[in-house]
């Protein structure tokens, strides 16, 4: 039996299988759905947004951001909103992106995934050291 | 003030990806870097050192997901492997070489959100194969079978192109049947 995953709008009815799909979704796929998840954003406040949400550590060059943005385009994950300037930076006009519902569902799945092993690893001690903190 | 000729570097650079990327996103990418410039404090060449690095990761993968990159690099594998056949007389490692490319080439799943408009233009390469390989096959018979060097170079040339055209032709029937959008998987 087909299951559906309803949006949080009642707006779009998604079936899971189509959501499935997509995971797992790859690391900078995932945060940029992350950085989307609190409002639009233009590219380059993707690539801080995911500096700063990675400590650092993970920095994407403009081809892997753009690559990733091209391909969330087309299977319909987020979806271009308006040019306009960032107040914050210049006056310089800027795309900006959205998710879309489909893109918020698989988000929302890939969250799910991602507790769902982060906690199996807690549940077998992974990384704590014995005897202390780890 | 953002160095003229790096931002230069940075558009040359660009041409490493396909056509409809470039056209694209020329422009962001462009101003991505000069925001890092301006807001980051990063300097111009170590933007541009950090973008040829990304360009020579992603722009290859680009490519192949584009159908008619994975047609040219594989008709390109294909045409070089008839080549190193009649030069080397080593038939099987180039044949090896092709399926294992077009192995690649399809062995990743896809997740189109809607199907490809049917294209009939792979008919148009089967006829040009066909035709290709007919010529070939006939050449030594209106020669009488005694072929000189020029007759020689004409039938290996009308067997190679004719082999390489029925070979974007299967492949781009695959590719239709298959109902793939232009684009790869996320990833």
């Amino acid at each position: 039996m087909t299951e559906y995953v309803e949006s949080r709008h009642n707006d779009v009815v998604t079936d899971r299988d189509d959501v499935d799909a997509f995971l797992p979704l790859p690391a900078s796929v995932m945060h940029i759905v992350v950085a989307l998840a609190d409002g639009e954003k233009h590219g380059y406040a993707i690539m801080r947004d995911v500096k700063e949400l990675s400590d650092g550590t993970v920095r994407m060059g403009s081809g892997t951001l753009y690559g990733s943005i091209k391909r969330m385009l087309d299977q319909s994950l987020i979806e271009e909103a308006d040019e306009r300037p960032d107040p914050a930076l210049d006056d310089q006009r800027r795309r900006y992106y959205r998710l879309t519902e489909l893109g918020q569902q698989v988000g929302a799945a890939e969250h799910r995934r991602l507790t769902a092993l982060v906690d199996a690893a807690r549940l077998r001690q992974l990384g704590i050291v014995p005897g202390g903190a780890w | 003030m953002v160095n003229p000729f790096a931002v230069r570097g940075l558009r040359i650079l660009t041409l490493a990806y396909p056509a409809d990327f470039r056209r694209r996103y020329i422009d962001d990418i462009t101003q991505l870097a000069i925001d890092r410039h301006r807001h980051e404090h990063v300097s111009a060449w170590r933007i541009l050192a950090d973008e040829t690095a990304d360009t020579l990761r992603t722009a290859p993968l680009q490519r192949w997901e584009t159908t008619m990159g994975r047609i040219i690099i594989i008709s390109t594998i294909a045409a070089a492997a008839l080549i190193a056949a009649l030069v080397a007389q080593v038939m099987l490692v180039p044949l090896v070489l092709v399926l294992a490319a077009c192995a690649v080439a399809f062995s990743r799943g896809r997740r189109p959100i809607a199907a490809d408009q049917p294209s009939h233009r792979w008919v148009r390469w089967l006829v040009a194969g066909v035709v290709a390989l007919g010529a070939a096959v006939a050449i030594p018979l209106i020669d009488g079978g005694e072929l000189n060097a020029f007759w020689w170079s004409a039938m290996a040339l009308a067997g190679i192109l004719g082999i390489v055209a029925l070979i974007v032709s299967l492949l781009m029937v695959l590719d239709g049947r298959t109902g793939r959008t232009t684009t790869a998987p996320i990833g």
